[in-house]
């Protein structure tokens, strides 16, 4: 297991919380697209922490978790959700996961270039662990 | 109760059989349209088993609250691939439990529940002693507000007032100054071993019954709980980190004083478990 902490930018129409949670939710389309899923069904697959001074979102994954992408699934609202990483990126994307269709990828594959990472130390030295014993 | 199973992450709600979650409960409203003929078939049981999480325990008390996860990581586990249905219980008394963790923290949570001046709560659960500190078996509110709470933790050390193997806390607040609380001297819980707790507070009780017993306290205030509403979490708070490793199997939130029929209460569940 190596978790790593994404903190999410806000980007225009989302704040930092919306937009973690909005790509968290892609993130889960991967594995269960949103065709396949009743309203009362999972739909995020990482967890989002606050941080406690900043506000900021953060999604927590998991580099090594081995995601299973579903055949029918659809890149297209993720990377609308993704404005700052380049073009030629969010191609390698695509054709990443067309090769892997009904496979599974790592998550740390799926983790853009352009996203802040920080590992468990790096989090808590960042303040995103309040010290006060809640 | 509503389970996925990671298999294709398909879900379904599990019935009761005979009052409990079995391999032999029937399935419905499945999110792939197909039939099963029963949890063990979900979950492929006799063939090849599937993990399987808790997208949500439905509330048995006729007011809604049902607890729920949208997460995937974060979502309790209630099925293991190699060892089938998760229970606790002593042997012939097994008994499905939630597999709850800290790290990833797998936690519930409901829709607001309001009180006014009383809290009574009943668990049943098994903790894990993992050396940490601040363990949440469950709490009200969001942390720095958090009103109804519970903590346990087991092993030494000491910080604030809190300690560890050393306490059991129940209070209207986290804050020492939060009153009314309990703190227990004793270790109130055991690593590894079940537990029926119930805990009371309100204008004439702040006790703590831990499998019929109650523990010597650090400090016990009574009065009355600050009215509010707002969410249970199941496992933790809103802090990230400090759930309890170990299982879960019944929570029982009366927003109203209920000492005064403890004993029959905790024969009621207990008649179920057998923990004691």
């Amino acid at each position: 297991m190596a978790t790593v902490y994404l903190p999410v930018e806000p980007i225009s129409g989302y704040d930092s919380a919306a937009r973690a949670d909005a790509i968290d939710a892609e993130v889960w389309c991967l594995l269960r697209p949103a065709a396949l899923q009743l309203p009362q069904d999972t739909k995020y697959l990482y967890p989002r922490i606050v941080h406690p001074t900043t506000g900021q979102t953060a999604v927590v994954g998991d580099t090594e978790d081995n995601i299973y992408i579903h055949p029918d699934v659809d890149l297209t609202n993720l990377l609308a959700l993704l404005p700052e990483v380049p073009q030629a990126e969010k191609d390698g994307l695509v054709m990443f996961i067309d090769m892997n269709r009904g496979g599974t990828v790592p998550f740390g594959q799926l983790i853009p270039s352009t996203s802040t990472q920080l590992t468990q130390v790096e989090a808590e030295a960042e303040g995103w662990f309040p010290d006060a014993p809640y | 109760m509503r389970v996925r199973r990671a298999s294709d992450n398909v879900e379904a709600d599990v019935a009761f059989d005979a009052g409990e979650l079995k391999l032999t409960s029937a399935i419905s409203n499945t999110s792939d349209a197909q039939s099963y003929t029963d949890f063990a078939d979900f979950v492929d049981h006799t063939g090849t088993p599937t993990n399987a999480f808790v997208r949500t325990w439905y509330d048995q008390s006729g007011n809604a609250y049902d607890a729920g996860q949208s997460t995937a990581a974060s979502q309790p586990k209630i099925y293991d691939s190699t060892t089938g249905l998760i229970e606790e219980g002593s042997a012939g008394n097994e008994k499905p439990a939630l597999e709850l963790g800290r790290s990833p923290r797998k936690q519930l949570t409901t829709s607001a529940i309001s009180w006014s001046t009383s809290f009574t709560a009943v668990t049943v659960l098994q903790p894990t002693d993992d050396g940490n500190f601040y363990i949440k078996n469950w709490s009200i509110g969001a942390d720095a507000t958090a009103r109804g709470y519970a903590h346990i933790s087991m092993t030494g050390g000491s910080e604030i007032d809190w300690q560890r193997d050393d306490s059991a806390m129940f209070g209207d607040g986290y804050a020492s100054t939060s009153d009314p609380r309990i703190l227990t001297t004793g270790s109130a819980f055991t690593s590894g071993s079940q537990a029926l707790s119930f805990l009371s507070l309100n204008s004439t009780a702040a006790t703590l019954h831990v499998n019929g017993s109650e523990p010597t306290y650090r400090k016990q205030t009574t009065g009355n709980t600050s009215a509010d509403s707002d969410i249970l979490y199941i496992n933790g708070g809103t802090t990230s980190g400090q759930g309890m490793n170990g299982t879960m199997q019944e929570l029982i939130l009366y927003t109203s004083d209920q000492s005064s029929s403890r004993t029959t209460i905790q024969n009621n569940v207990n008649g179920f478990y057998s923990i004691y």
